[in-house]
């Protein structure tokens, strides 16, 4: 069972958040680790699902983080134009790994905890519209080396996997006869003259696919 | 019944399907063990600070264990074993039963108990998950897996017996289905059947510590933390095994 959405949340609700708790307690040990002890109006932090847990038993209030404020929010979508307008590899400004999952979650289930939650809704909606429409045109980068991207949250890297995998799968099948150089002009997926280029490139070259690839690895590919 | 079967151990008996973590019913294990114990020890500074390290090394088992599982998912090949992972928290898992248990039976205590029952199970599902993954992975390529020392090395006892039987079953079928007599089954003939993992698989992987692009001229130039590559499964394979990169 490969690792699905669901998955991704699973791993955001370990994420740590701050509550404060209504009840006193010793410390509380999750998972091998300790928290607590639980004295109020004392914050701590504990995972998101214990959290959400006791907040369900109105047992807490959840102090959302940082990066759900909508002084955050406002600061990144500037930054991400900022750094569109003034590189011009359109990189992505730094997120925390399961920063989508977290903040659907947080806003599903804390929602009365979050200060003016439509508009940090919305926000992040644009954030994630402005972020995927980079992510889409780094696409065109794309060569038969692979990529490098900066600051992917881990839910971005799962959406575009399936297409970009199969996009280098097919710049490398068209590149398949020649060796992997990375000072060679790169293949693109939407650019004409590279494509007669590799027909120049091609002619003479009767290796295949499968010997490149077991060349390359030296294992053989059944699929 | 060999470890790697052997779920039921762990808590999901009877359950072949893998689902999300919630409140089941259990027999309370023989542990007497109390929150308490651990957090409001009578004992000196000493017995705390040996609690706390405890605490810190099953934790970090935990984190240890899901980021093994990613990569085991995004892996086309199998990986090292994490035998003392699994055990810590095996361990964990039978105490966090004991204290739930006992905390549930106190009304006061009723919210904590069901936090750590939800707890024991997150551990579990991880566990779980881990183990189905490297079991199919080992199921696929298991006469690969058998014919290399160094991906048997990676297999725990169980695990191998498993794949010992699981070959054993796998000739028997073909032995059936070509209608062969039994010393007729030749190697080339199992050979096809053999799929070897695909190494040049892509993958994406993010960064942990610097390491040099595999094509870069001048070693000033490096993969910084935070970067997310995406390449051949190939390229990847050192920098994964010296934690350089993780698997996403």
């Amino acid at each position: 069972m490969p690792i699905n959405t669901n998955d991704l949340r699973f791993f955001a609700e370990d994420e740590l958040v701050a509550i404060e708790p209504f009840f006193k307690e010793e410390a509380l040990i999750l998972s091998g680790k300790s928290f607590g002890p639980f004295e109020p109006p004392k914050k701590l932090e504990m995972p998101l699902w214990a959290a959400l847990a006791l907040k369900e038993r109105k047992q807490c209030k959840i102090f959302p983080p940082e990066c759900l404020t909508i002084e955050f929010l406002e600061n990144r979508l500037e930054l991400e134009d900022f750094l569109d307008i003034n590189y011009g590899h359109k990189p992505l400004s730094n997120l925390p790994k399961y920063f989508i999952e977290f903040s659907k979650i947080l806003l599903e289930n804390a929602e009365d905890d979050i200060e003016n939650p439509a508009r940090v809704r919305y926000l992040l909606q644009k954030l994630k519209e402005i972020r995927e429409n980079k992510i889409e045109k780094k696409l065109n980068d794309l060569e038969v080396n692979g990529l490098k991207m900066k600051n992917l949250t881990t839910s971005e890297v799962h959406k575009i996997r399936p297409t970009f995998t199969m996009a280098l799968g097919g710049i490398r099948k068209l590149d398949g006869g020649r060796s992997e150089d990375p000072k060679r002009h790169p293949v693109q997926v939407n650019g004409m003259q590279e494509i007669e280029q590799l027909e120049v490139n091609g002619r003479g070259d009767d290796m295949s696919l499968e010997d490149y690839r077991m060349d390359l690895d030296d294992t053989i590919i059944y699929d | 019944m060999s470890r790697i079967f052997s779920l039921n151990e762990l808590g999901h008996a009877g359950s072949s399907r893998l689902s999300r973590p919630t409140r089941p019913t259990r027999e309370l294990p023989d542990i007497d063990l109390d929150i308490d114990d651990l957090t409001d020890s009578d004992t000196e500074d000493e017995k705390d600070q040996e609690t706390q390290l405890k605490d810190a090394e099953t934790s970090n088992d935990y984190e240890i264990l899901k980021r093994s599982l990613i990569n085991e998912e995004f892996s086309p090949e199998i990986l090292m074993y994490q035998d003392k992972a699994i055990d810590n928290l095996d361990k964990l898992i039978q105490e966090q039963d004991a204290v739930s248990k006992d905390m549930l039976v106190t009304h006061e205590r009723k919210k904590f108990g069901m936090l750590l029952f939800s707890g024991t199970d997150r551990i579990k599902y991880i566990m779980e998950k881990y183990l189905l993954c490297r079991r199919n992975k080992i199921e696929t390529q298991v006469l690969s897996i058998l014919s290399s020392p160094i991906y048997k090395e990676r297999l725990s006892t169980a695990e191998l017996t498993h794949a010992e039987d699981y070959k054993m079953l796998l000739e028997d079928y073909l032995k059936a289905e070509l209608k062969l007599p039994n010393d007729c089954l030749e190697d080339s003939i199992i050979k096809t059947f053999e799929k070897k993992p695909d190494l040049s698989k892509t993958v994406f992987c993010r960064v942990l510590k610097n390491i040099v692009p595999r094509d870069a001229q001048d070693t000033a130039i490096q993969h910084e933390p935070g970067d997310v590559i995406m390449d051949k499964y190939a390229y990847m394979r050192d920098a994964l095994k010296d934690n350089s990169v993780e698997l996403i």
